[in-house]
C-alpha cells in the first residue's frame, strides 16, 4: 500500500512538473482587440441622463398632483370604495412586473444583435 | 471568496450596469491566455483554429454574460463555454493533426522551445479527447474536481475516472521515453 502510494505521489508530482514546465503563456497580440471589433454594440437602458431626467418628471408630477387637488380626489375614492383601491394597490403591480417579466425575457431570447 | 473570484464579480457587474464593452475588454484581456492555451492544447497546437475558438468563446461569453448566476466562478464558467466550443467545433469538423503540420505551425528559426511544444502535443496525442481535457484542466489550469465536473457536464465520478486512465497513460508514455527518471 505504502509502495503504491508512494508511486502514485510520484506520477502526479511528474505529471505536474511536465504540464507547468510546457505552460504557455499567450501573448495577446492584438487578440482582444479583434474580440473588441466582433462584439456587437450593447443596448443599455440605463444612460446617466435618465435618472435626472426621471428626478425632474417625479418633482413636476407631484407639485402638479398636489396642487390640481389630484390628492383630495384619490383620498376621496379610497373612502368611497376602499375594496376596490385595495384591488387595485395589491393585483395592478403584480400584473405589470408580470408583464414587464415577460416582455423582457422575451427580448432576451431574441438575441437582436444575431 | 477570493480576490480573484471578487475581481471578476466587480467588473460583470459594472459592465452589466454601465454596458461598456471596453469593461468586457479588461476580462478578455485577463482570461485571453488561459483560454487560448488551454484550446491550443485540446487542438494539438493548431493556433489559427484555436484563436478562432477563442473568439467565439468570448463573443458567447459576451452575449450571454446575463445568465452567469456566480454559483462557479468566472473562470469555470468561462472554460465551460470554451469547452462546449470545442466540441461543438469538432462535430463539424474532423480533427485530425498530422505532427509534420503541428511542426510546421510551431518552425521558428532557432527556435529552441519547439522539443518542448512536440513533446506536450505528443504527449496529450495518446490520450482521449475526453482524458485530454481532464488532464490539461487538472495539471495545467489547476482547476479542481468539481470545477471540471462543472467544465465538463460530466459527474465527479467520471472525471475522476478520465483522470486516473489520462495518469495511467502518460506515466507509461513517459517511462518509454525516459521523462522524469
Amino acid at each position: 500500500m505504502d509502495h503504491k502510494h508512494t508511486d502514485n505521489v510520484h506520477t502526479d508530482d511528474t505529471l505536474k512538473m511536465f504540464f507547468q514546465t510546457h505552460k504557455q503563456e499567450v501573448a495577446d497580440n492584438g487578440f482582444s482587440q479583434k474580440v473588441q471589433q466582433r462584439l456587437p454594440h450593447r443596448q443599455t437602458y440605463r444612460e446617466w441622463i435618465v435618472i435626472p431626467f426621471a428626478i425632474m418628471g417625479g418633482i413636476i408630477s407631484f407639485l402638479y398632483a398636489f396642487y390640481s387637488g389630484l390628492f383630495l380626489e384619490i383620498t376621496q375614492f379610497i373612502q368611497n370604495d376602499p375594496e376596490q383601491f385595495m384591488f387595485v394597490l395589491f393585483v395592478a403591480p403584480v400584473v405589470i412586473i408580470t408583464t414587464l417579466l415577460i416582455v423582457d425575457r422575451q427580448k432576451a431570447m431574441r438575441f437582436p444583435f444575431d | 471568496m477570493n480576490k480573484d473570484k471578487a475581481e471578476d464579480l466587480r467588473l460583470i457587474t459594472s459592465f452589466l450596469f454601465s454596458g461598456d464593452n471596453r469593461t468586457f475588454d479588461k476580462l478578455v484581456l485577463k482570461y485571453q491566455s488561459p483560454i487560448r492555451r488551454f484550446l491550443l492544447n485540446l487542438t494539438m497546437g493548431d493556433t489559427a483554429l484555436s484563436d478562432d475558438l477563442a473568439q467565439e468563446t468570448f463573443i458567447k461569453a459576451f452575449r450571454h454574460i446575463h445568465h452567469f448566476n456566480a454559483l462557479s466562478g468566472f473562470s469555470t464558467w468561462l472554460f465551460r463555454i470554451a469547452y462546449n466550443v470545442f466540441y461543438d467545433n469538432k462535430r463539424v469538423e474532423k480533427l485530425r493533426i498530422p505532427l509534420e503540420s503541428v511542426a510546421d505551425q510551431f518552425f521558428v528559426e532557432n527556435d529552441t522551445r519547439l522539443h518542448e511544444k512536440i513533446d506536450i502535443f505528443e504527449a496529450v496525442k495518446i490520450l482521449k479527447p475526453e482524458e485530454r481535457a481532464v488532464i490539461l484542466l487538472f495539471f495545467m489550469e489547476d482547476k479542481t474536481h468539481k470545477e471540471i465536473a462543472t467544465i465538463t457536464g460530466q459527474p465527479l465520478g467520471t472525471v475522476k475516472t478520465h483522470l486516473l486512465r489520462g495518469k495511467e497513460k502518460l506515466s507509461h508514455y513517459f517511462k518509454k521515453e525516459g521523462y522524469g527518471s
